[in-house]
Formats: structure tokens, C-alpha cells, sequence
């Protein structure tokens, strides 16, 4: 603990022993304070239990010994990542200001603004699961 | 990718708690997410980070803090993402 004692000048004593914490450094202090919770192991079995009901077409679709590129060429197209990497191809498309950027901006701090990133695009035959059973994507 | 809730709980107001799952086998890809599941609007409600503890060769433990950045108590959910199975 570092315990500071200040006179001014008009003698006035003033002492600070650190109570408020002040001469901690913050990261030890505040994982010191944290409540840790267990929150169990892996569920390995129900995992891999699941994992068995896969296909296997599904599971070998792609070869263990190929190169990254090679695999990434093996791999099924998938819409969404291809739509991406087409718009990130067009300079146009890149740093480009969410739409109503002005109007949604919050100002929060000197550095940070709060910026309408769109909502989620849900497939139309999706359904809600249940998130607490792993399900193989 | 595997995708499920390894845990909920709940946070209190302004403050922090920390959870550990562990004997992740090493060679799983795991993304943690946290959501709330005590809807507010207008603001975020909680932030978190993931720690590593490599417990062994195989198996790896992860701590997760969870922040809650509100005035109210927020119940929350962790979320994992096996990306490689």
C-alpha cells in the first residue's frame, strides 16, 4: 500500500492511504473482485455423439492433407461468403457509411459513435432451436 | 460447426463474474459469445472477454468474464461455436 501525505499552504495535512484503491493497478484489482463460477466441462460425449449422426460424405467432404488454398476451392460455395467477397471487391463498397449514419449516431465518448449496422438476414426457412442441445451446422 | 449454451446466469448491475468450462479438447476451433437474455432497449447491456488456460497437452480451460455495463441486473447465456467439427 502507498500512503501519500500532502501539506498545502496553509498547513492543511491531507492523507491518502490508497482505500480508494487508487494505487492499484486496476486489472489485479478488478480479477481479484470477479466471482468465479464454475460452469463445467466440455460436453465432449453429447458432442461427438451428435458428431456420429453426421454423414460421413459430409465430414470427408474436404481432404485433411490438402493445401489451405486447395481446400478452400473444396469447400461448397457458400452464398453469403461469395456474395461478400464479391462486395468487397468493389472499391465502392468499402469504408462505406451504414445508411442513416447520420441520423443514428450517438455520440458516446470523444472516440466512439454508435453506427445502424443493419439487422440480421434470416433465411425465410429458418427455424428457432433450441441453443442449449449442440446441433450440428 | 457445432453450435450450443454451455452456461447461463446472471449478472448484477454494474459489476462482473467470471465463469470456467474446461477439459476443451485443444484441437476444437471454440468461438465464445455472450448474449443477454433480459431484453432492454437503447443500449448494450454487457461486454466479455475470454481468457486461456491451456491445462494440459490436450485440453484447454476458458475463462470467461462478463461484464454488465447497465444499472439492472441482466441474465445472460454463453454461447459456444466449434468451428472446426
Amino acid at each position: 500500500m502507498r500512503i501519500t501525505i500532502d501539506t498545502d499552504d496553509k498547513d492543511k495535512v491531507n492523507i491518502d492511504t490508497g482505500d480508494k484503491g487508487s494505487d492499484k493497478p486496476s486489472l489485479f484489482q478488478s480479477t481479484m473482485d470477479i466471482p468465479v463460477i464454475d460452469a463445467g466441462p466440455a460436453p465432449i460425449q453429447e458432442i461427438e455423439r451428435r458428431q456420429k449422426g453426421t454423414s460421413a460424405a459430409q465430414v470427408s467432404s474436404v481432404s485433411a492433407n490438402a493445401s489451405p488454398e486447395d481446400r478452400e476451392t473444396q469447400l461448397p460455395l457458400n452464398p453469403l461468403r461469395a456474395g461478400a467477397a464479391a462486395a468487397y471487391q468493389d472499391p465502392a463498397n468499402l469504408r462505406k457509411k451504414a445508411p442513416g449514419f447520420e441520423a443514428t449516431s450517438v455520440a458516446q465518448g470523444p472516440s466512439t459513435v454508435t453506427i445502424d449496422g443493419g439487422s440480421a438476414h434470416i433465411p425465410k426457412d429458418k427455424k428457432s432451436s433450441d441453443a442449449r442441445t449442440p446441433e450440428p451446422q | 460447426m457445432v453450435v450450443g449454451t454451455q452456461f447461463t446466469g446472471s449478472v448484477p448491475a454494474f459489476s462482473s463474474a467470471r465463469w470456467f468450462t474446461f477439459n476443451w479438447p485443444a484441437s476444437w476451433h471454440v468461438i465464445w459469445t455472450v448474449v443477454s437474455t433480459s431484453p432492454v432497449v437503447g443500449a448494450p447491456q454487457v461486454e466479455w472477454d475470454v481468457a486461456v488456460e491451456r491445462a494440459s497437452s490436450a485440453n484447454i480451460t476458458y475463462w470467461i468474464t462478463i461484464r454488465n455495463v447497465t444499472g439492472s441486473a441482466v441474465n445472460i447465456e454463453a454461447h459456444y461455436a466449434i468451428v472446426n467439427i
